[in-house]
């Protein structure tokens, strides 16, 4: 009788073990699905915000030299005219002319940002007069052979990634405190399986984000420097820096004289416009 | 730093800029022709571009004079104006007027549907370059389209390498013998009309043009026949009626291309049309991008058709190294299913040094029946050196 009750006591003891030990598991389970939950909500608040800082200046222009460096060090300039327009509910409209070397001066390329399908992209042929419209599963390619690819210059949308908060960090010195997001692509033709992105807390401007690719190594680090504020309202960079990991090369953008809210038409980010863009 | 927006558009602005080529054409053999008894030809090419633009971009007045010299050939010595045009664009309409360049179509290896300028024989084989065109150009923008009215007033003949030249055809062309349908000649007005559209991954275009024909009907001069060696062919341009379509559908990396052509003359009509499908992978290895062309061209006129293209298969590639010299590869091989005329080209291209451009072109033909009209260039093969400074 006494080693029935005792078993029973210990088998009661286990069980209240085992309940109290999955009670906890669960507990723990859903405790670490709410902070998942809050960091990809915080995460999302934190993009929704950049994005929303950087809207509203409906059309800009601006001249952007590339430097293109390789991994032996030889270097080459492209000197481009980029003009952008916002879209609402969709991607921007980006056209970029490009004004040296010789042998491509007079090119230009337009693209049609969108968030839902494919974006649209054409490009001017200066010898032959001809605009072509090329393949649209070209994010992951490189524009003009930089490190930038197609998908790292189209607007920033929100809808384009799942977004997960990861903590803070100080960032560029100065006792600037980052927000460190992450960020997984939507779209599966994306180069990346996930970037990491430096946002700070002050302006939500972009400081640094690191592009990890399909295998999840660290492909590529860019970093903005030098921000101005233009329209008492948006922040843009003087300098963006792109420096590729695995093979050597680096891509260096310097922007100078941004003109915002000029009055350019619908029409000049049409493809019959390209033949007069340079 | 504060920086305050201006609100003011473009200034006024103009730029100069242009290119100076120099080309060698080293042939394996001499020509099939007596006079063409050379296997090296030097050429020069200069090209200036100047621009003037208004406040807001409004106006535009572009200025393109080409020259070229050439060592052999005096059919291939020669200037011309590209393009002299002013353009006004406004917010629903644009016109230009004065000497332009106007490109249509969609496939790579045969332009069937461009119409609008003349073809340079003599500048490049291949067809693509074009001297300029008096026009008159109006242009619509709607919701449900673009539409182009075009006023051509003055006809360009095509040019023609003369009898020392090489890549030419058998008997040679003498455009001082040019003969036009039409009693007004050169000073023929011509006309067209075309509706162009994008509608999400098709882009679409259709023309209809009346006037004279850019492809002569080369007739052997019968006030020639007589005099034996000097065998010449006269370029005859009929009137027609034309109408051109061109489509392409994009899809992911795939471009699907379709140009087709309806003529119709004073006598006949014919149908002619190219197929074609694109390929394009990026940052492949080493960041590269590829392109993989393939092409079928059909024509009903066969051995009559000019470009020689009437039943002829294309396959082609190009490799962009994307690397800081640009590197472009590009090779190509063409099959004509009904004469087995085979042909291929190869070119590497890059930057030789600051400011310019270098490129290496093999051409190899391959005709071994007489119907084709390529059969002149059996013995032209070559490799084309170009360096191109830009200034």
């Amino acid at each position: 009788m006494a080693d029935l009750l005792s078993m029973i006591r210990v088998a009661s003891a286990t069980l209240m073990m085992v309940l109290i030990l999955n009670l906890s598991i669960l507990n723990f389970n859903s405790v670490a699905a709410q902070e998942l939950q809050q960091a990809e909500d915080r995460g999302l608040e934190l993009a929704l915000k950049a994005k929303n800082k950087s809207r509203g200046w409906v059309d800009m222009q601006v001249q952007m030299t590339m430097l293109l460096r390789d991994a032996m060090g030889r270097e080459t300039t492209r000197e481009l005219r980029v003009t952008s327009k916002e879209t609402v509910d969709d991607g921007d409209k980006n056209l970029y002319v490009f004004e040296s070397p010789g042998d491509i001066r007079g090119s230009a390329f337009l693209s049609y940002s969108h968030i839902a399908k494919d974006d649209e992209q054409w490009l001017y042929l200066p010898a032959l007069k001809r605009v072509k419209r090329i393949a649209s599963a070209s994010r992951a390619g490189a524009f003009m052979g930089s490190e930038f690819a197609y998908e790292d210059l189209s607007s920033f949308e929100v809808e384009k990634y799942r977004h997960r908060y990861l903590g803070d960090e100080s960032c560029q010195g100065g006792g600037r405190v980052c927000h460190i997001v992450e960020q997984i692509p939507v779209d599966h033709n994306s180069g990346y399986a996930r970037r990491q992105v430096w946002q700070d807390q002050e302006h939500s401007r972009i400081w640094k984000i690191d592009y990890y690719d399909q295998k999840g190594q660290l492909l590529k680090t860019l970093v903005s420097s030098d921000f101005s504020l233009y329209l008492g309202k948006y922040w843009r960079p003087k300098n963006v820096a792109m420096q590729n990991h695995q093979t050597g090369k680096s891509t260096s953008l310097v922007y100078h004289s941004y003109r915002f809210n000029i009055g350019i038409m619908d029409r000049d980010f049409h493809k019959s416009a390209l033949k007069r863009a340079y | 730093m504060l920086i305050v927006s201006q609100a003011a558009i473009a200034n006024a602005y103009s730029r100069h800029n242009g290119e100076l080529r120099a080309q060698l054409h080293l042939y394996n053999q001499q020509g099939l022709y007596p006079e063409q008894d050379y296997t090296s030809n030097q050429s020069f090419t200069f090209q200036s571009s100047s621009l003037w633009q208004s406040t807001q971009g409004r106006d535009r007045l572009s200025f393109v004079p080409y020259l070229s010299i050439d060592q052999y050939d005096h059919s291939r010595t020669y200037a011309d104006i590209r393009e002299l045009i002013w353009t006004r664009t406004s917010d629903h309409w644009e016109i230009s007027a004065g000497i332009g360049r106007i490109f249509w179509g969609v496939t790579e290896f045969n332009h069937l549907v461009d119409i609008v300028n003349q073809t340079d024989l003599v500048a490049d084989i291949d067809g693509e370059a074009k001297l300029g065109q008096p026009m008159i150009n109006l242009s619509l923008f709607r919701p449900w389209g673009n539409m182009d009215l075009l006023l051509l007033p003055g006809f360009r003949q095509r040019t023609f390498p003369s009898v020392e030249g090489r890549l030419r055809t058998p008997v040679p062309v003498d455009t001082k013998k040019v003969q036009y349908q039409s009693g007004q000649g050169y000073r023929h007005t011509d006309f067209a009309l075309r509706w162009s559209h994008v509608l999400g991954s098709a882009d679409l275009g259709i023309y209809l043009f009346q006037g004279t024909s850019r492809d002569p009907i080369l007739l052997m001069s019968s006030a020639n026949l007589t005099q034996g060696q000097n065998l010449r062919a006269s370029p005859y341009y009929p009137q027609i009626t034309q109408i051109g379509l061109d489509t392409q559908f994009t899809r992911g990396n795939w471009l699907y291309k379709w140009e087709a052509r309806w003529r119709r003359n004073r006598r006949d009509q014919d149908f002619a049309a190219q197929l074609g499908v694109e390929y394009a992978a990026y940052n492949l290895h080493k960041g590269g991008d590829l392109a993989i062309f393939f092409e079928y061209g059909w024509d009903e006129q066969k051995e009559h058709a000019f470009s020689g293209i009437q039943d002829d298969l294309f396959l082609g590639a190009r490799w962009l190294f994307n690397n800081t010299q640009s590197g472009e590869l590009i090779a190509a091989i063409n099959y004509d299913l009904d004469y087995k005329t085979r042909g291929a080209v190869f070119e590497f291209s890059q930057r030789a040094f600051k400011g310019s451009k270098f490129s290496l072109q093999a051409r190899v033909f391959n005709t071994d029946d007489p119907r084709d009209v390529l059969q002149g260039l059996t013995a032209d093969d070559h490799i084309k050196m170009t360096l191109t400074l830009f200034f």
